[in-house]
């Protein structure tokens, strides 16, 4: 059943993603998702018009919301119908804002919308294919799409020579030793030997499932490790923010004067702390403003912490406590949920009296060093909490990484419910392949004979 | 040349894959020539009298539904039916028949010779005529001369063959048979690889001799269905066909096995090939599980007029002595007369990258390969590439596009694909696990996925093709009653109730209460007259509507399936110019160049399957060839 519109000459793929913009603290950064269902799929997960509706070439703005239905950034998105796209298919460009993980949590909730990540060279490689590019660039792409991969090749390599690549190799050999078992009934169904029972299968498929998902755990704490924690420092202002971030830093990166509001913007700094990175964002202060400038930096302070890894609350000793700071203290520990919070008193040398001198975590004085490494320290501590870190625990860094995973645990799950449902082996083959498929996307491996492999070393076969 | 003939095609070897390659060439009506050393031994089962099993009955469905011999000659010699994995899904079901050696070859000879253009030869082929290489013809022993335009060679075990028993051994293709000397030099002076292979066979015995009453019974199926699609009527119930035996052998058994060890080919060196892996000797069983205290042993009858039985699972190659030894002392086989010794057989086969999609060689034109001599073992693996090859050789003569079965399509696809792109270090055996499309390659639809291109090219019957054209509309027809008609709960609920499935709330379709696991379309039919009467106005083929049932109940399996398909058929449908020069393409991977240009293959989905080929040699490739 072929539609007849214009598409007609265009066979679109499915859809995939990939950050298009080269990584790093750019202003803005694009996303292009591009095939098959590309504008419906982005649709699902973009709050504001409805852009399926929307013609070619033209742009939308919106946001971008989460499974939770929780926004995730405010973007752009422009939609470039087939023929018209640099693939040559349905395109969504997403421009969002530039940070890595802003760019990374949009790219997630893409994907988890059930879009693919592109390989290396997959876009210019399609686009070449729908005839997007004339023949002279050909030899030109064919190179880059080689030391894309190369580059990619080597990457996957290390990482395989590693301990991920351990572990993988490992599901793998497991999902394989499972497909063996429900394929040994199927093919050698004449022959005198014990098949599986379903507890036997059932262990094993529950067994690569949990440690797929544990795997997939260290995501969270891979990324903080690739890409930093974003910690933001909030607090009322000339609470004394940028004075530790300059201390922990050990530069004039943020103007520290005594009248409120100089930090007009966010301000973002690396630090590197026993080889843990922490991306500073020095906010500009929380509160209600006239000034417009400062207002628009207020607004940036609000999302930085929506964002965070890490949330510093900063409070000046040096004044008491109002009810007002109070409420507001209580209000943006809620608002972090699950983030770690840490509640620190500045200017700890000339503190005042006041009656909630127990719920800081910690007391300093910038400007004399008090307690500076007793803070650096809860800083890292706090960051990992809950994050299965250990510098030497292994770590899924890679989204594609992620997916694949990701993918083959859904298939274990599948086949796990298969078996629950009393469906036969040649059924609940099709989910296992499926899973190795998805590992196979990692590990670059033919499965078909590692199966008879696997059954003639472990069972006689032949009546 | 003292003599002159002229053909159109020549089958050298009359086994399996010979008998279907002349059989399907000369229904082209080129005219053929089928040369054999034994006219005796015209499709002879060499080893275990039997057809068909997992995957291989797949396989012989296929061939069927494609218009070749051996789904016919299967019914027609067969003395029990059988349907292995009932239990399981649809695609595992997998018929198998046990036949009967002589009449097997008996009829099948009668096949062949019902074709006009079909002439029978006995002779000794030695050596092939190229010409700018190019075959052009074949010269016999006795220095007889064939022209020809297409040489199809389906050589069994018969190259350089060199049967081993204990410390003997002597050249031989078969028990009782000579070798085939000189075609292997041949093909190696043209340029070929050769490699060698072992393989084995059981002892045969007198079953007068063997105490039944220690075995235990296998009976066949009442309720069995035929190989081919154009079998009509019911066959012999389980009661009229013959049974198979099941025995054990025990540690004891073991014990004098052992006793042989020092002078067996297998373990003293004498035997340097490799067999297969699926279908080991009974000493490799011991040697290789040791920790297991008995094997399973099938006791199958050759025929429905001799006394002299197969024991599968005893293949050796031990001393003779030893061999008598062992059975004797098998429960139930004390007082055993042993007919035919087992042996083990080495033989030259050339690896299958140098043949292209078609079977015809890379090197030489209009030489074709089939069967054994790429590697592979079994009678239905062998039979189909015969006719596939039979095919592409009549095909050739008529200057035609050789005809090519996917892999999504058939398993004849499957294996022919596996074969040139992976090669094989083992005799290659077909197993269900190697198609990744199995769920859409099963034995009931073989007709409707290959009878039309059986058809078109010319091999299948218009008779044949007027069946599956009646199937199919009638499937069409009875499809679109089950999505379309409505079930009441009255009508339902006892039925549904009975069969353990939960009651109707509502009228439903058809189709959705066929999709409950229990439940089967004959079990609606009796339970809805008016259903009934419907669905007997569209159809009496009880096959027709298994067909249906299985299409909805596993709807969900073959569209994700099919999706899969369509996905890939980009790739599949590329096709890869034959002169193309990959050490051009200076973006490839070295070793992806160096597989590319030995298996060169004929299409970017073929490419993609080669090992040491990746992801991205693959896209430079389509990147070059849109070029």
């Amino acid at each position: 059943m072929k539609n007849n519109t214009m598409q007609d000459s265009i066979e679109q793929k499915k859809a995939i993603a990939a950050i298009a913009t080269p990584v790093g603290e750019g202003g803005i950064a694009v996303i292009r998702v591009s095939g098959k269902n590309a504008i419906t799929k982005v649709n699902s997960v973009f709050k504001g018009k409805d852009i399926e509706a929307q013609k070619s070439h033209t742009v939308h703005f919106g946001k971008i919301i989460d499974k939770q239905g929780l926004p995730v950034d405010e973007v752009l998105a422009t939609i470039f119908r087939s023929p018209k796209s640099y693939t040559g298919e349905d395109t969504v460009e997403i421009s969002c804002h530039g940070g890595v993980l802003v760019t990374q949590k949009v790219l997630e909730t893409i994907l988890d919308a059930g879009v693919q990540a592109a390989e290396a060279g997959e876009f210019t490689q399609r686009a070449f294919l729908n005839g997007k590019m004339d023949l002279d660039q050909a030899e030109a792409v064919a190179d880059i799409i080689h030391a894309k991969s190369v580059k990619a090749v080597d990457a996957a390599h290390q990482q395989l020579e590693g301990r991920l690549g351990e572990h993988i190799k490992k599901f793998r050999q497991q999902i394989i030793d499972a497909t063996a078992m429900v394929e040994l009934e199927l093919d050698f169904i004449e022959e005198d030997v014990e098949f599986a029972n379903k507890e036997q299968l059932m262990k094993l498929l529950v067994d690569v499932s949990t440690e797929i998902n544990s795997l997939l755990e260290t995501y969270e704490s891979g990324r903080l490790v690739k890409d930093g924690v974003k910690t933001v420092l909030i607090g009322r202002p000339n609470a004394g923010k940028s004075t530790l971030l300059n201390t922990l830093v050990g530069s004039d990166r943020a103007i520290v004067t005594d009248i409120a509001g100089t930090t007009r913007d966010t301000i973002d700094v690396d630090w590197n702390y026993e080889g843990l990175l922490f991306k500073l964002i020095d906010t500009a202060g929380l509160r209600e403003t006239d000034d417009v400038v400062e207002a628009e930096g207020v607004k940036r302070s609000q999302k930085a912490f929506e964002q965070a890894d890490l949330v510093i609350y900063l409070k000046d000793l040096s004044h008491a406590f109002t009810t007002e700071e109070r409420a507001e203290i209580n209000e943006f520990q809620q608002r972090a949920g699950e983030t770690p919070f840490i509640l620190i008193g500045t200017k700890a040398d000339i503190e005042q009296e006041n009656e909630w001198r127990t719920e800081f975590d910690l007391k300093i004085s910038a400007l004399s060093g008090d307690a500076i490494n007793t803070l650096k320290a809860t800083l890292k501590e706090r960051a990992l909490e809950n994050k299965h870190y250990d510098a030497s625990s292994l770590l899924v860094t890679s989204s594609r990484h992620r997916d694949a995973l990701k993918k083959a645990n859904e298939q274990v799950q599948a086949a796990i419910h298969g078996l629950n449902m009393g469906m036969t082996g040649d059924f609940l083959s099709i989910d296992l392949r499926a899973a190795l498929n998805a590992l196979g996307t990692i590990t670059g491996e033919i499965t078909n004979e590692h199966i008879l492999d696997s059954i003639f070393s472990r069972f006689c076969i032949g009546k | 040349m003292s003599n002159y003939s002229s053909y159109d095609v020549i089958v050298v070897g009359a086994g399996h894959a010979g008998s279907e390659a002349a059989g399907a060439a000369a229904r082209f009506g080129t005219k053929t020539l089928l040369i054999t050393m034994n006219l005796e031994a015209i499709a002879k089962m060499s080893c275990n009298p039997a057809m068909g099993g997992v995957a291989k009955g797949q396989l012989v469905r296929e061939i069927d539904a494609l218009g070749g011999l051996s789904g016919i000659v299967s019914d027609e010699s067969s003395v029990q039916f059988r349907m292995l994995n009932r239990s399981k899904g649809p695609a595992m079901w997998s018929p198998r028949c046990q036949s009967d050696r002589m009449l097997y070859a008996q009829k099948m000879r009668e096949k062949l010779e019902s074709i006009p253009s079909l002439t029978f030869r006995q002779d000794n082929v030695v050596d092939l005529i190229t010409e700018d290489g190019q075959v052009i013809g074949i010269i016999t022993q006795t220095g007889q001369v064939f022209r020809a335009k297409s040489v199809v060679l389906t050589s069994g075990t018969f190259l350089n063959g060199l049967i081993h028993i204990g410390e003997s051994n002597y050249g031989g293709g078969r028990s009782g048979e000579r070798a085939s000397v000189g075609i292997s030099a041949a093909l190696e002076k043209l340029g070929f690889e050769i490699g060698r292979l072992k393989t084995g066979t059981p002892p045969r015995v007198d079953g007068r001799s063997v105490d039944y009453s220690k075995l235990e019974i296998q009976y066949g199926d009442d309720d069995a269905s035929p190989f081919s699609f154009m079998t009509d009527g019911d066959l012999p119930k389980a009661e009229d066909q013959l049974t198979c035996w099941i025995g054990y052998t025990n540690e004891a058994v073991h014990d004098v096995l052992r006793t042989g060890f020092d002078r067996s080919p297998m373990f003293n060196g004498r035997i340097k090939s490799i067999g297969p892996r699926y279908c080991p000797s009974i000493e490799d069983k011991i040697n290789r599980f040791a920790d297991k205290d008995r094997h399973q042993l099938f006791l199958e009858p050759e025929g429905w007029n001799t006394y002299e039985m197969y024991l599968n699972g005893f293949s050796t190659s031990l001393p003779e002595e030893t061999q008598i030894e062992a059975l004797r002392t098998i429960p139930g086989f004390e007082e055993v007369v042993m007919i035919r010794p087992g042996y083990a057989i080495e033989y030259d086969y050339f690896p299958p990258h140098q043949v292209k999609r078609s079977l015809e060689t890379k090197i030489v034109d209009g030489l074709f390969f089939a069967g054994q001599i790429n590697g592979t073992t079994g009678y239905e693996e062998a039979a189909c590439q015969g006719l596939m090859a039979g095919i592409n050789a009549a095909l050739k003569v008529q200057e035609k596009e050789p005809f090519v079965i996917k892999r999504s399509e058939g398993y004849i696809g499957v294996l022919i694909d596996d074969l040139i792109n992976k090669g094989t270090e083992e005799p290659y055996r077909m197993f269900t696990s190697r198609a990744e499309h199995r769920i859409l390659l099963r034995q009931d639809n073989a007709d409707l996925r290959l009878t039309e291109l059986g058809y078109k090219i010319g091999l299948a019957s218009q008779e044949r093709y007027d069946r599956y054209v009646k199937k199919r509309e009638e499937i069409d027809q009875l499809h679109n009653l089950v999505s379309k008609y409505t079930v009441r709960p009255e009508k339902m609920d006892p039925m549904l109730e009975r069969l353990g499935t939960s009651k109707l709330s509502q009228p439903v379709k058809a189709h959705t209460v066929l999709m409950r696991p229990q439940v089967d379309l004959n079990a609606m039919i009796d339970a809805d007259e008016e259903l009934k009467s419907q669905i007997e106005s569209i159809t009496d083929n009880k096959y027709v509507i298994e067909q249906v049932e299985i299409q909805v109940k596993y709807s969900g399996y073959i569209q994700k399936e099919y999706e899969m398909v369509e996905e890939l058929s980009n790739k599949e449908n590329s096709p890869i110019p034959e002169k193309i020069d990959y050490t051009k393409l200076k973006s490839l991977s070295t070793e992806g160049m160096q597989k590319l240009s030995k298996i060169r293959p004929e299409t970017i989905g073929q490419a993609s399957r080669i090992s040491g080929v990746s992801a991205s040699d693959v896209a430079v490739l389509m990147v070059y060839l849109k070029n």
